[in-house]
């Protein structure tokens, strides 16, 4: 038997391409699901068609990576050495080989701060601009954009490709979705694998239909009811819409295309390496190709998996300098650097937006477990394509990485920025009435 | 000592003393161009096949089979049992669903100790008695803490570990009871990787004291503590060969990470392996002339069995 809710395109278990696929075209198209709707039309052509949020849930240490201290005192500057880059007078720790080689391809900004240390709220300031007390939440900036654009023939207009809803052991992200423009905004979600199995949350409740049973309309339906008196009426509706969506996709040849990463090379997917964070990116390039307005693409949630059950991502509270050397960077390493080097040589970067970012940075003084805590004064992010001029540092942090010595950058900055490279200027926001009082990160543009 | 790959001139010496020590390194770097290329010939065994991310092997039962860690869903880490002989391969622990990490064995198979995730970031020690069947532990301390890298003495008497408090990572030693705490190795910075020479008299460690990650080795009391390894990288995970004159450790000195051996005095250092992506987690086979290590190769993770050569320059 094989489940609707996902399917496994991995071939190095020797299973071939695919249920999935099978799967949609035993659909019936009939079905009403199926008619994509039309995009709206953009009144100009945006810097950047597409957005690739690269999302560090659980705050990397920015002095251990894009914004070593090697002069500091000990307490502060950790034990990484620091190496040259392709920028002169930039230097990042030796963790990093390989995004150093390349940071002519992207500008690095070394002063953001944000107003919020806990995970859960300053996800919600990174990916909003917001608080989210006293509420209501603010819209993603993906919801935005995904407003903005209207629907798309072939795919949601903001897919999130992850491990699910980012959280914390304690809740969810609130920021995670379309906040004041509804749920109709929230992100389409995507699983993917370590070995590049795609799982679709959305249609979770379908799982144990068969190919047998999803041609058979009345069986289908059946299950369809039962699965409704199974969830809470409130719901129904937003199950409604997602499903409608995740099968509008499946049934949609480009749509299923964007989702298998079994038509890549071997060489390609290795070059990803075999990590959900590997895979995961190899989807998101995908979907650049596909032309998906947004994506955001978060860090793998359990690449160390010392909390049960948990998003723990960059989250070094205990053996900071360890993880950091065992698989955070590693992992990043080697991933990024091939996404922005295949997004470069497919013409790519042109026209997408590429920001490496997170929630906050980590202390700069080392912690009494001998690791780093949450820091939101002073953190760092990556900016690539849409036509931003690469190869930059824009900001400073002090020499302790406590404070920015300049101009400071702020989430809602970063929103607003991201809005305006995608097409979404001061007017369109104001009638959206999003993203308000926000302003745009000049120095990039 | 100083990789031959990377000879670095000392200011403060004299013309003639630079050009005799150029030439010494440059003797160097022609012993180990052999002793690497040798490495470079030697056969490696793929032993695993899943690609899923893998830490921590050890070998057990005389080095016909191997204890390792495998990320065996996104939640958790789980020990492993490798049967060499026919390639099978078993849970340590059949129903564990916590994460558990870093195994190590007493030389003479009656105690095991691993660490065993009890929450966010909290993790205990556990030493377990195979003859009596007991179990003993250290706890987590309160809030995120965590032992780490625990290894016992040749005599199976007591367990050194590494754990952070006061802003720095000591080295510590109890009783296989999880009892009697001794403060072996205190300094500032992360000490880690500690375990004992096969006599039992010296222990290994890795350092930051002096800024990165490197090599340490100090009487089996802390005392008389000697830097083996100084370059500005990061020098992790040494472990003594089987006769204790022989130290293999994980280093990104040349940009990547790869499998290094050395004397124990860091003579005779050379590059066991020349792979483009990660190799990490040296153990050695109990023969002393081999190494299982995890590496990444194509993006997949598995462990593979690597020859050591005997020459030593």
């Amino acid at each position: 038997m094989f489940d609707i809710g996902d399917f496994r395109a991995s071939t190095c278990a020797g299973l071939t391409r695919r249920s999935f696929l099978k799967i949609g075209a035993s659909l019936p198209l009939a079905w009403g699901l199926a008619d994509p709707v039309r995009s709206a039309v953009v009144a100009e052509t945006p810097r950047a068609k597409t957005v690739l949020l690269v999302w560090l849930w659980g705050a990397p240490s920015h002095l251990d990576t894009f914004d070593p201290k090697p002069n500091a005192p000990a307490e502060y500057r950790g034990p990484f050495s620091t190496i040259g880059t392709r920028t002169p007078g930039v230097r990042f720790t030796d963790l990093l080989p390989r995004l150093a080689a390349r940071s002519d391809q992207y500008t690095l900004i070394r002063s953001h701060v944000s107003s919020q240390p806990g995970h859960p709220d300053g996800g919600t300031v990174a990916l909003t601009g917001f608080h989210e007390k006293p509420g209501p939440v603010q819209p993603n900036f993906g919801a935005i954009v995904a407003k903005h654009r209207g629907p798309q023939a072939n795919l949601s207009p903001f897919v999130s490709v992850g491990r699910g809803i980012i959280r914390d052991s304690a809740r969810i992200v609130e920021g995670y979705g379309g906040g004041t423009l509804g749920k109709a905004y929230d992100p389409f979600l995507v699983n993917c694998a370590e070995d590049g199995a795609v799982d679709l949350p959305a249609l979770k409740l379908l799982r144990d239909l068969t190919p047998d049973r999803i041609s058979d309309r009345k069986s289908l339906l059946g299950r369809i009811d039962e699965v409704r008196r199974q969830i809470d009426r409130a719901k129904i509706e937003d199950w409604a819409r997602q499903y409608q969506r995740a099968y509008g996709m499946l049934t949609n040849p480009r749509a299923r295309d964007a989702f298998d990463l079994t038509r890549e090379s071997q060489a390609t997917r290795d070059a990803y390496g075999y990590t959900t964070f590997g895979q995961s990116a190899l989807m998101a390039r995908r979907l650049v190709e596909a032309q998906v307005p947004y994506i955001q693409l978060n860090w793998s949630e359990t690449v160390e998996s010392i909390t049960p059950n948990c998003d723990f991502g960059w989250d070094t509270h205990l053996w900071n300098f360890e993880l950091l050397v065992d698989r955070h960077c590693p992992i990043l390493d080697r991933t990024l650097p091939v996404l922005l080097d295949e997004l470069r040589e497919r013409g790519l970067l042109d026209t997408t937006l590429v920001v490496v970012i997170s929630e906050f940075g980590r202390t700069p003084k080392i912690n009494i477990r001998a690791a780093r805590d949450h820091w939101p004064q002073c953190y760092f992010s990556l900016w690539a394509g849409a036509g931003i001029e690469p190869g930059r540092t824009i900001g400073e942090s002090d020499r302790l990485g406590e404070h920015p010595m300049t101009k400071p950058f702020t989430p809602l900055m970063v929103g607003t920025t991201i809005a305006e490279l995608a097409g979404i200027n001061a007017q369109a926001r104001s009638e959206m009435n999003v993203l308000e009082g926000g302003q745009v990160i000049e120095e990039l543009l | 000592m100083r990789s031959p790959q990377t000879p670095i001139k000392d200011p403060t010496r004299t013309l003639p003393q630079q050009h005799t020590a150029i030439k010494l390194q440059w003797l160097g770097l022609f012993y180990c161009l052999i002793a690497t290329c040798s490495a470079r010939a030697a056969d490696s065994v793929r032993l695993t096949h899943d690609s899923l991310f893998k830490r921590d092997p050890v070998f057990i039962a005389r080095g016909e089979e191997l204890v390792y860690v495998v990320l065996d869903r996104p939640e958790q880490l789980r020990l492993m049992r490798l049967n060499l002989v026919d390639r099978t391969v078993h849970p340590l622990h059949k129903d564990e669903m916590r994460s558990e990490l870093e195994p190590a064995f007493s030389s003479d198979g009656r105690y095991y100790v691993f660490l065993q995730n009890r929450g966010a970031a909290s993790v205990a020690m556990v030493i377990r008695d195979l003859q009596t069947n007991e179990y003993a532990e250290i706890p987590p301390a309160p809030g995120f803490a965590g032992m780490r890298s625990p290894a016992f003495s040749p005599d199976a008497k007591r367990l050194i570990y590494s754990f952070a408090e006061h802003g720095r990572q000591q080295i510590y030693s109890v009783n296989t009871k999880g009892k009697d705490p001794k403060t072996l190795i205190d300094s500032t910075g992360i000490n880690n990787w500690p375990s004992y020479s096969p006599d039992g008299q010296r222990i290994l460690f890795g350092s930051t004291r002096h800024g990165n990650f490197d090599i340490y080795v100090a009487n089996r009391d802390g005392s008389n503590i000697c830097r083996v390894t100084n370059l500005p990288c990061q020098d992790i995970r040494p472990r003594f060969s089987p006769n204790g004159k022989r130290i293999a450790f994980t280093s990104n000195r040349d940009g990547n990470y790869e499998i290094y051996v050395m004397n124990v005095d860091g003579t005779g250092l050379f590059r066991l392996t020349e792979n483009p992506e990660k190799d990490d987690y040296p153990a050695w086979h109990p023969d002393g002339k081999r190494l299982v290590i995890v590496s990444e190769r194509t993006g997949r993770q598995d462990l593979y069995l690597v020859q050591v050569p005997t020459y030593v320059p």
